[in-house]
């Protein structure tokens, strides 16, 4: 019976088969070095007209020995345009080869675009099904084109320095903010928190690429800048990233902190169903790195004590200073959505409360060591 | 219960992860889906205990042959007749979904026809093969899936973007009233082990369906319930989860391996479930053609006639299959599946109470 | 006529014997004559142990008193072998190494082989570091002894049988009749003596004869010259089927990881073992998959790779003018040209062909833009995993296999690749071996699950 199967099977299989490879002349089959890899993307507003975008495209240019060409190779692609879809429509037009979106990593954008209704033109990398959701979102100064065409001295070829500030394999540092496209989309359209971007900038001479601060987009407010020191407390915090060094003067002492464990957790106290007090607890722990002055291990306790007092005067500022521009990059209000049963109003109770909510942060450092000296 | 029992749960469960379900789910996601999903929980396992409990009593039997035992044509023909449909529906939808994410997610650029001809070659083989060995690939194929399965799992439970404030805003609609559709496509998770009423004529050891069984089933669904709901929901947030299409596959986009092999974890996701699901399909479009070749008496027909009237079969099935793959829009797709899952609970129940009745039979 | 005189002629019998061994130089036919006693022997000197022949039978015949009866002696001596019916049969026994012997009205076949491939040799097919260096001979006696010698278990059964083919050799099937499954037994005799087919030259054609199949990939009996995997598989309850003249024999019924198995296995500790079989299996997954996968990332969705690895092989296949599944292709070819060249070569010869088809042309063909490096590298990946199979029947089932996966993937893109080899996993778990299942898992009650299965 088996042989019977096949009998039908197999002539059917081959000449299917052969079909098939035949038919191959057009539609899918493209190979690899027909194709040209878009590795970055930044969007501007437009300068010729008051509507639409401008787009340029980073394209990595495979070299013939990648370990015998010195320099990194890109290509830069840029166009005007209405809408994102249509300029890279556009844009195809000007290559001989596909464009491949697959490895597309960044998503630059210019500051200034972050202060409109984001999720219009980000809709297409939303629901384009072969870009990442894993690329990352970016802002940037002075604009997004200047960012994507600086090749850093540091560059080696086929390895973008943008993948490496935010890929976490290569830097780590608290004052870089890594946030990917799913996680943008997904803070963007949910109520009670604030998409937080990295703000790449770059030197005057465009020879290095600067990431330090962050940027966190409003919904409906203006876009909010953070300082350094606002940066690196929040991916402390909030990001649980490490590397946190943090400097305490007091006095006439001057102490480098290298805190390499922090722990963190609120709650929203509640009076009348109104959310009155965020309780906000922090624990550190780590060593001296640095001081002006010998210490004494007798003394840590003292030190503790002070570093604590600093460095909950600089969280309280922080939190101070984004309920004041009334954004929510931590997600607070998603919290209080989290921790209390649903009801229709429970949203438009957090707003109103939002404002004039009041923070309590307790703060204990602990250091273990005073390094390897004293 | 047989082993196999289970690799028929689960590979339904799992093949559903993909599909239409999590839409349905999620789409009542400020509704009442956390409380219909408790429900269907329970009713799954329900289904299940009655299912296994009527058929321990015709060890190595298929339901064909049940009927034929005790029941005139004039109820089982119509019966089986449905039921090859019903099947035939299940596959086709796991198939049309299929197609559709492989056009979108894997090859964009191919055509329909080229994709869906992958299918059919493989399809076709495991419609034909011995029930047996369908059995032995379904074992051997999720022996060679489960490493990558549980990496993936891990991966993507001890992934940090996966945001439990966002699950906890949905475990807060909990109060929520039950809906039926969501029901019916929870509950849809758990008939893989119907697909017993053919392959029990190979489970030839009486089947035991205690405390032990009912506890790995409720287990496996929780589980399964669980990750479909709220893992999308933690990593791609709450609101607006509904819009989402394929939620699960987005959700595999969203996660990275930092040091892997490959970075984008989707590839691997998408390449797992197409094996799953090609089981899913397999499986289902071969109960429905062991079926319809009881129904239309081939076993009877000599060598010759019985093998042009088994391609007469498969051509039907592919080429329904096709013309409805090149139809239906996504929009049509989610809407027929929906059709669908609130048809499958009667089914269910219709044919647990013919079994009864049959058992009743055969016990006077 | 003289009694005497009348049996100093040769019998009727022996004449008729000799004369349908004529015109060949080496029949010798003999009477020994004694006062009163006559004998007359009939031979073929080739395969006779001339010395053996002159102690066993002449010598005593001159040597031994006149009361003594020298036809007793020739019956009671243990060489005689049993003596068939109809003159062909006693004729192919003849031209086995037998003697004929007639004392008046008695026959009687004395085996006094000479057989000049008896030595065990070396295992060449199947090297393990430890474990038996040796293998089988050429020689089925030798064989059985060498089976005897290392099993030694009253349920041993060694039966020989001879096929309706043209060479008559004798063939052995060895089981442990305790362990063996009697169905599968009878199943396997049933299939040997129905096979109608002109020349069995040794185990391989055998082999081929027996899987009853014209087109098939895949072994399903398995070939081995190690008496260790053949006690191993006997021990298993499998039956051994060995043929007069070949150093190997067939092991049946037999499963797909059987082939994955190396005697070596058995010799190291668990965690080695697991480290060994877990390369294997990987090397078996890349034989298979690796070129097809090379040509469904690098033609239809480049986006699985990490970047740098997309450049680095977009930037190596920068000037190769064909599409990436003919360079796959041909590089596969080209391969597969130069196994199967230094296998026939003698082995000095060998070496020279890989070195000037691996390094040089390898090294020329990436010069000149036919092929790119990265292509160069999944080619000797590919064509060292297949080494990797301990079994060379079934790495040459996988080279073939790894051609349609190939294929398939070419025209359907990566889900094509994962579909193909289910295909595949399909096809196998759908062939049987002798009755039993080809592939399945192995779990504990997998015995009783057949019986269920069948029953």
């Amino acid at each position: 019976m088996k042989r019977h199967i096949f009998s039908i099977l197999k002539p059917s299989v081959i000449v299917m088969l052969l079909f098939t490879l035949l038919l191959q002349t057009g539609c899918a089959f493209k190979d690899i070095d027909k194709r040209l890899f878009i590795s970055a993307i930044g969007i501007d507003p437009p300068e010729k007209s008051d509507e639409g975008y401008k787009v340029t495209l980073k394209v990595a240019l495979p070299f013939g020995a990648i370990k015998e060409s010195a320099k990194s190779s890109y290509a830069y692609l840029t166009e005007e345009g209405e809408s994102i879809g249509e300029i890279i429509r556009m844009l195809e037009t000007h290559v001989d080869k596909v464009l491949e979106f697959g490895h597309m990593k960044t998503i630059v954008i210019h500051q200034d675009l972050m202060a409109d209704n984001m999720d219009t033109f980000m809709d297409y990398f939303f629901r384009r099904g072969d870009i990442q959701l894993i690329a990352y979102v970016a802002g940037a100064n002075p604009s997004a084109e200047d960012i994507l065409r600086v090749e850093p001295q540091t560059e080696a070829p086929a390895s973008l320095s943008l993948f490496n500030f935010f890929g976490d394999t290569a830097t780590e540092s608290p004052y870089i903010v890594t946030t990917f496209l799913f996680q943008f989309r997904k803070d963007l359209i949910s109520d009670g928190i604030n998409p937080v971007l990295p703000l790449v900038e770059t030197t005057k001479e465009h020879d290095e690429l600067v990431v330090n601060n962050a940027i966190v987009v409003g919904k409906q407010q203006e876009p909010v800048e953070l300082s350094n020191m606002e940066t690196k407390y929040y991916n402390s915090l909030f990001k649980g990233s490490s590397g946190f060094s943090y400097k305490v003067e007091h006095g006439d002492d001057r102490l480098l902190l290298n805190i390499s464990r922090i722990d963190m957790d609120y709650e929203i106290l509640t009076k009348n169903d109104v959310p009155k007090v965020i309780e906000m607890n922090v624990k550190m722990s780590g060593i001296v790195g640095e001081s002006k002055h010998p210490l004494t291990l007798s003394k840590l306790d003292e030190y503790n004590q002070f570093s604590s007092e600093e460095v909950k005067r600089k969280i309280h500022s922080l939190l101070k200073n984004m309920q004041e521009k009334s954004v929510d990059p931590f997600g607070f209000g998603l919290r209080y959505r989290a921790t209390r049963q649903y009801h229709e109003d429970i949203y438009r109770t957090w707003e109103k409360a939002y404002p004039d909510i009041e923070f309590k942060v307790n703060v204990e450092v602990k250091l273990q060591s005073t390094g390897t000296i004293e | 219960m047989s082993r196999f029992v289970y690799y028929l749960i689960i590979s339904n469960m799992v093949a559903n992860i993909i599909a239409s379900v999590p839409r349905i789910l999620l789409g009542k996601s400020e509704g009442g889906a956390i409380l219909t999903m408790i429900m269907a929980l329970f009713f799954g396992v329900l289904i299940n205990w009655l299912l296994i409990r009527t058929f321990s009593s015709f060890p190595g039997k298929s339901l064909p042959q049940i009927l034929d035992l005790y029941v005139s044509k004039w109820v089982s023909l119509p019966a089986l007749f449905t039921l090859g449909v019903v099947w035939y529906t299940a596959g086709l939808q796991t198939l049309i979904s299929y197609v559709d994410l492989l056009l979108r997610f894997l090859t964009p650029e191919m055509s329909v026809y080229t994709i869906f001809a992958t299918f059919v070659l493989v399809i076709s083989f495991g419609m034909v093969m011995q029930s047996r060995n369908v059995l032995s690939t379904l074992e051997v194929v999720f022996v060679m899936l489960l490493p990558l399965a549980i990496y993936f799992l891990v991966k993507i439970y001890f992934n940090e973007q996966l945001n439990w404030d966002h699950v906890k805003v949905a475990v807060m609609y909990i109060d929520h009233p039950p809906n039926y559709t969501v029901f019916a496509a929870a509950s849809y998770l758990f008939v893989g082990a119907f697909d017993i009423i053919v392959f029990n004529s190979l489970l030839k050891k009486k089947m035991v369906f205690g405390f032990k069984q009912a506890a790995i089933v409720l287990l496996l669904g929780t589980f399964t319930l669980i990750t479909t709901y709220f893992v999308p929901i933690g990593i791609l947030g709450f609101d607006k989860i509904e819009d989402i299409i394929y939620p699960w596959i987005l959700t595999s986009d969203s996660v990275r391996m930092k040091f892997g092999v490959i970075e984008r974890v989707i590839f691997i996701f998408l390449l797992i479930f197409l094996a799953i699901a090609f089981l899913n399909i397999m499986i289902h479009w071969h109960v429905s053609f062991k079926l319809f070749k009881h129904i239309f008496q081939l076993d009877k027909l000599q060598s010759r006639k019985k093998n042009i009237a088994k391609s007469v079969i498969i051509v039907i099935f592919w080429a329904a299959a096709l013309f409805i793959t090149i139809q239906v829009t996504e929009y049509d797709l989610f809407l027929y599946s929906i059709y669908f899952f609130n048809i499958m609970p009667v089914i269910v129940i219709g044919l647990i109470g013919i079994l009864l009745v049959v058992k009743r039979r055969a016990k006077s | 006529m003289d009694r005497s005189e009348q049996q100093t002629v040769m019998p009727a019998y022996l004449n008729r014997l000799a004369k349908q061994l004529e015109p060949s130089a080496d029949v010798v036919k003999k009477t020994l004559k004694r006062k009163g006693d006559i004998v007359h022997i009939l031979y073929l000197k080739s395969v006779v142990d001339m010395m053996q022949l002159q102690a066993i039978v002449v010598k005593p015949f001159y040597e031994i008193s006149e009361d003594q009866d020298f036809a007793e002696y020739i019956k009671c001596l243990p060489y005689e072998t049993k003596m068939p019916t109809g003159d062909e049969e006693v004729l192919i026994e003849i031209t086995k190494g037998n003697v004929f012997v007639m004392i008046g009205k008695q026959i009687t076949l004395l085996e006094l082989k000479m057989v000049a491939a008896s030595a065990v040799q070396e295992a060449k097919m199947e090297p393990t570091i430890h474990g038996p260096q040796l293998g089988l001979s050429e020689s089925i006696e030798t064989n059985i002894n060498l089976i005897r010698q290392r099993y030694h278990q009253p349920s041993l059964i060694i039966e020989t049988l001879q096929l309706d083919e043209c060479s008559n050799r004798s063939i052995a099937l060895f089981y442990d009749k305790d362990r063996v499954k009697p169905k599968l037994l009878e199943n396997i005799k049933k299939r040997l003596k129905t096979l109608d087919v002109e020349l069995v030259q040794g185990g391989a054609d055998l082999q081929y004869y027996l899987n009853n199949k014209k087109y098939s990939l895949f072994p399903t009996s398995l070939l081995t010259e190690r008496p260790d995997r053949i006690l191993h598989n006997m021990t298993a309850g499998k039956v051994v089927i060995m043929v007069d003249g070949s150093p190997h024999a067939i092991i049946a019924p037999i499963v797909f990881f059987d082939f994955m198995l190396s005697m070596e296995d058995t010799y190291y500790s668990f965690w080695v073992v697991m480290l060994i079989r877990f390369l294997r299996y990987g090397g078996l997954l890349t034989c298979i998959m690796l070129p097809a996968m090379y040509v469904g990332i690098t033609s239809y969705t480049p986006d699985v790779f990490r970047t740098e690895l997309a450049l680095t092989v977009a930037a190596s296949r920068i000037g190769v003018p064909y599409p990436s599944f003919i360079e796959v292709f041909f590089m596969l070819v080209f391969i597969e040209l130069l196994t199967e060249a230094s296998m026939r070569l003698p082995t000095m010869i060998s070496a020279t062909a890989t070195t000037v088809g691996g390094l040089i042309l390898g090294t020329a063909a990436v010069d000149a833009a036919l092929t790119s490096n990265i292509m160069v590298i999944v080619v000797s990946l590919v064509a060292i995993s297949t080494f990797v199979i301990p079994i060379s029947e079934m790495s040459y089932a996988v080279r073939a296999s790894r051609f349609m996966l190939l294929l398939y993937t070419t025209a359907f893109g990566l889900a094509g690749l994962v579909l193909g080899t289910l295909g595949l996993v399909m096809y196998l778990i759908n062939k049987d071996s002798f009755g039993e299942p080809y592939l399945r898992m192995f779990w504990q009650n997998r015995q009783e699950e057949l019986k269920a299965d069948k029953g």
